[in-house]
């Protein structure tokens, strides 16, 4: 066929290429998990990525003898089913320990969204990575009269 | 009526005018006659090609002192451009038919 | 003030701009069928005004802003009293509906521009078609969807706006966007070439010319956008480094990957009329990944720290790239024959199959890219848990497939076309080869571990002296041609006879730099969180750190912290500066910032953020993240090398005047 040489060269290299993707991906992938699940399941998981809303309870920050954050997170609950107020509590979230041995970031604060990466020994959460979400700008509602 | 609305009515009018008048007014006219090259036009665009052929021979005559090309090759390489520009200066002695350049 | 519109030239200017570009692609597309040449130019004229019409609506926003017009919820939202006017202009591109409108404004100029420079009467109607097509379905998504000129839903207008996120409010802001957003809709410039050139039946390999010239456009602004983003990300957002993988870094960066290739893969067609079906299949890819990016960043199927999702945009980008996929396959498929290239592969050690070599690894890559940011919808679409993969990923597989990259860089330009000797290829390669290995040997001498770093500084090593070979040699032979030519002006001479050749080693030669930069800055970089006490100096990388002095005070719209920071040589105790980091509290959004300050030079840039105050030490001490990057000033460095390469490439590519009528002659002397 004319264009063998040309079609061994794409298969080769595609080939090559798709293994080292598939190892990188199969040694480095995070599972996306919730405070729920982790909660329930209370069994030790590695490289995990959790997506949560800081509690108001009491956070604990010591800079000395080296950096460590304790707080507590809990699921964030979507727009449209946290309307109102009251029903947060009657859906009885449960709430999930965190370590981050690091300095506290500007926007940490209760009430905001974190994602933080790390693992989980069945209790705690030790966070490797914390990430402090900007509060939403487009959530800010229009004027009204 | 305050003098913003009169001049958002006076844009708006005004505009809906002209953009109107430019695309329905090809539709009406009998087609656009082809414009020829001008004589300058056609040197220059001469020119060019001259240029092209040269700045070639020229890299020819590098990659073969730089070791890249062997001789066989050098050579084929080199008689296509000068055939090549053979033709570029024919062109420019033959003036009988003006090129058109499409409208 | 009611819910809806009022009559505004800006509103009236966009819905106009839209009907006219519907008007433009239906009417453009029977013009060029057809061959009536009436309607094609009467859509040709539409798309004209469509331009005009929508770089109207833009001034219309614009005026708004800057005159405080809080009746429009856009205005509202997105500015207060208090901004600068340049602030204000930039605030349109600030959020989802302005710039929205600024990209399908974008493709609008663009398309006017291009249908004005356009002297093929061939090509020109369905070039008119089809970028009327692009325009139109963006302003369509925009009137529909995502209008900027709604009004606030109350009976008086508000006296002060909502105010612009406050890490918008920064010089990079009006820059950055522009040119990355310049970068992407100048992609459907050459995408609209090549479509019109396969429907119109005219494959004569003109449309490789135009196209080439207006990818190499948009490839520099999407560069230069690309770059400027690393670089505001690592003064302003304190975390020490400049690329994060994030998703929609990611998504501007595939499209940039196929246009790389593609103007590598135009010059084998160009030289050996072959990869025809390849190069019209990139060209295409490049458009759709640019439209792919901007809904990546608009639908928020992927989460992101950049992506600001809202509304429904997501689905109208998803149906237009479907739609423009689904229409590129047809149009390939149906002029397949005629486009298979008579001309085959000869050699697999040739400069064509460097090129193609080139080409794969940069497809991987942006196969790589892809299936990373597209992780976790793949994971869960296939029944997985959903997953989600971050820098370790992306560095583990485009690392490698960069070195790779990068060695053809360094090999492609010894090869010549079609076959080679192997001695002729020893001969050019042994001295570049010999001092890279020196180096590498050299790195391994001095730090054993870092095996990948030593082999990558050689690697660079030996791209550097093969580019500098080429010029060397050419500048030498020219001289030799030319008898009595200087070595400087030979050099010039060189450069200027054949810029596309030259121009893009140039820009190589940026990339290395950038390489070099990256490399040191990533895997020799030293990172550190401590806490600095007033009087105790701490110690890190060579430096001694103090903090002099930590004080808050009150500016009109935020609150500072502000640390005085000494930094001495620990061995010689010399001073060598100060540094200011901050922390600034907004109250308005209730957001925190922290403005980093540098010590930058060539070897290393010593970077400092400050972490906020610790309620127990108050204003005795601080928390403080330090990074020591070395060679950092050599990304930036590159990046400016690769701008210079870019102007020269785009300045030699526009110089060439249209060849147009199709004698024989003509046509294959342009393909030279």
């Amino acid at each position: 066929m004319k264009n063998t040489r040309l079609f061994l060269a794409i298969g080769v290299v595609g080939s090559l290429i798709s293994v080292l993707v598939y190892m990188a991906a199969t040694s480095t992938a995070q599972a996306v998990v919730t405070v729920e699940q982790l909660v329930r399941e209370a069994t030790s998981r590695q490289k995990v990525r959790l997506g949560a809303r800081v509690t108001e309870d009491a956070i604990n920050y010591q800079t000395e003898p080296e950096f460590k954050l304790t707080f507590s997170v809990q699921d964030i609950i979507p727009k449209e089913q946290a309307a109102e107020p009251l029903d947060l509590k009657k859906l009885n979230l449960k709430k999930l320990e965190v370590v981050y041995a690091g300095i506290r970031p500007d926007t940490f604060q209760p009430n905001r969204d974190v994602i933080l990466e790390g693992y989980f020994d069945g209790k705690t959460f030790t966070a490797t990575s914390l990430l402090t979400q900007c509060p939403s700008k487009y959530e800010v509602p229009l004027p009204q009269d | 009526m305050d003098i913003g609305t009169l001049i958002n009515i006076a844009l708006t009018v005004l505009t809906s005018l002209v953009v109107s008048w430019a695309i329905i007014s090809p539709l009406l006219e009998l087609p656009a006659g082809e414009v020829a090259l001008t004589s300058a036009e056609e040197v220059s665009v001469r020119q060019d090609q001259r240029r092209e052929i040269f700045a070639e021979l020229e890299e020819l005559e590098i990659e073969f002192r730089s070791g890249k090309l062997d001789s066989e090759d050098y050579q084929q390489s080199r008689d296509e451009l000068f055939q090549k520009a053979a033709a570029v200066i024919a062109e420019g002695d033959n003036e009988t038919t003006p090129h058109r350049r499409e409208a | 003030m009611s819910d809806g519109f009022v009559l505004h030239f800006g509103g009236f200017a966009l819905v106009a701009a839209t009907v006219v570009a519907v008007y433009g692609a239906i009417g453009g597309f029977f013009g060029a069928w057809k061959e009536r040449e009436g309607l094609a130019r009467s859509a040709y004229n539409a798309a004209i005004a469509a331009t005009c019409l929508s770089v109207t609506t833009l001034i219309a926003l614009a005026v708004l802003f800057l005159r405080h017009d809080y009746r429009f919820a856009y205005v509202w939202q997105n500015s207060n009293n208090d901004m600068p006017p340049w602030y204000l202009v930039s605030a349109i591109w600030g959020g989802m509906d302005g710039s929205m409108l600024l990209w399908g404004v974008m493709l609008s100029a663009y398309s006017g521009l291009a249908l004005a420079s356009c002297t093929s009467k061939k090509l020109r109607p369905w070039l008119t078609s089809i970028l009327c097509v692009s325009t139109a379905s963006f302003l369509l998504i925009v009137t529909l969807s995502t209008n900027p000129f709604r009004l606030v839903p109350t009976l008086i207008m508000p006296t002060n706006g909502n105010g612009l996120n406050p890490l918008l409010q920064n010089p990079s802001m009006l820059i950055h966007p522009i040119c990355l957003y310049l970068g992407f809709t100048g992609f459907v410039i050459p995408f609209a070439y090549c479509m019109a050139a396969l429907l119109s039946g005219d494959l004569s390999g003109q449309w490789i010319q135009l196209a080439r010239r207006w990818t190499l456009v948009a490839w520099g602004f999407l560069t230069v956008g690309i770059i400027l983003g690393g670089h505001w990300a690592y003064i302003e957002l304190g975390w020490g480094g400049f690329w994060a993988w994030d998703p929609v870094e990611n998504a501007s960066f595939l499209p940039w990957l196929t246009a790389t290739a593609f103007l590598h893969s135009v010059i084998v067609q160009e030289r050996r009329n072959m990869l025809r079906i390849w190069n019209v299949s990139l060209c295409a890819l490049t458009y759709i990944l640019t439209v792919f990016g901007t809904f990546l960043t608009r639908s928020g199927i992927v989460q992101s720290v950049h992506a600001f999702a809202e509304g429904n945009v997501g689905q109208w980008l998803l149906t237009y790239i479907v739609f423009i996929t689904l229409l590129t396959i047809v149009t390939i498929a149906y002029r397949y024959r005629e486009l298979r290239s008579p001309e085959s592969l000869e050699s697999y050690f040739s400069r064509e199959a460097a090129f193609l070599f080139n080409n794969l690894v940069l497809l991987g890559i942006c196969f790589a890219t892809f299936w990373g940011v597209m992780f976790p919808v793949f994971s869960e679409a296939l029944g997985y848990e959903k997953s989600v993969v971050g820098p370790p990923f992306f560095n583990q597989v485009n690392g490698p497939l960069f070195l790779v990259l990068i060695a053809l860089m360094g090999y492609g330009p010894l090869i010549s076309w079609k076959r080679n000797s192997w001695q002729n290829f020893a001969k050019l390669v042994w001295r570049p080869l010999l001092a890279g290995s020196a180096v590498t040997v050299l790195f391994l001498g001095i730090d054993g571990t870092r095996i990948i770093a030593a082999v990558s500084f050689g690697l660079f090593v030996f791209v550097l002296g093969t580019i500098m070979g080429e010029f060397h040699r050419a500048a030498r032979i020219r001289r030799e041609l030319s008898q009595g030519e200087g070595a400087l002006q030979s050099l010039v001479s060189v450069v200027r006879r054949k810029p596309e050749r030259y121009g893009g080693y140039i820009v190589h030669l940026g990339v290395v730099f950038m390489a070099v930069g990256i490399t040191a800055s990533t895997i020799y970089k030293i990172e550190k969180d401590f806490v600095l006490k007033l009087g105790q100096p701490a110690e890190l990388g060579g430096y001694s750190l103090e903090l002099m002095s930590l004080q808050e005070e009150q500016f009109k719209n935020y609150a500072a912290l502000r640390a005085v920071v000494q930094v001495r040589d620990a061995a010689s105790r010399q001073i060598l500066g100060e540094l200011h980091p901050e922390q600034r509290f907004y109250p308005a959004s209730q957001q925190t910032t922290t403005e980093v300050d540098t010590r930058a030079t060539p070897w290393q840039d010593l970077y400092i953020a400050l972490g906020g105050i610790d309620p127990e030490l108050k204003e005795t001490g601080a928390a403080f993240k330090v990074f020591i990057n070395p060679l950092q000033f050599w990304v930036w460095v590159g990046g400016m090398i690769m701008l210079g390469g870019t102007l020269v490439l785009v300045v030699s590519a526009f110089r060439m005047r249209q060849v147009v009528r199709e004698s024989v002659v003509t046509s294959s002397v342009v393909r030279a």
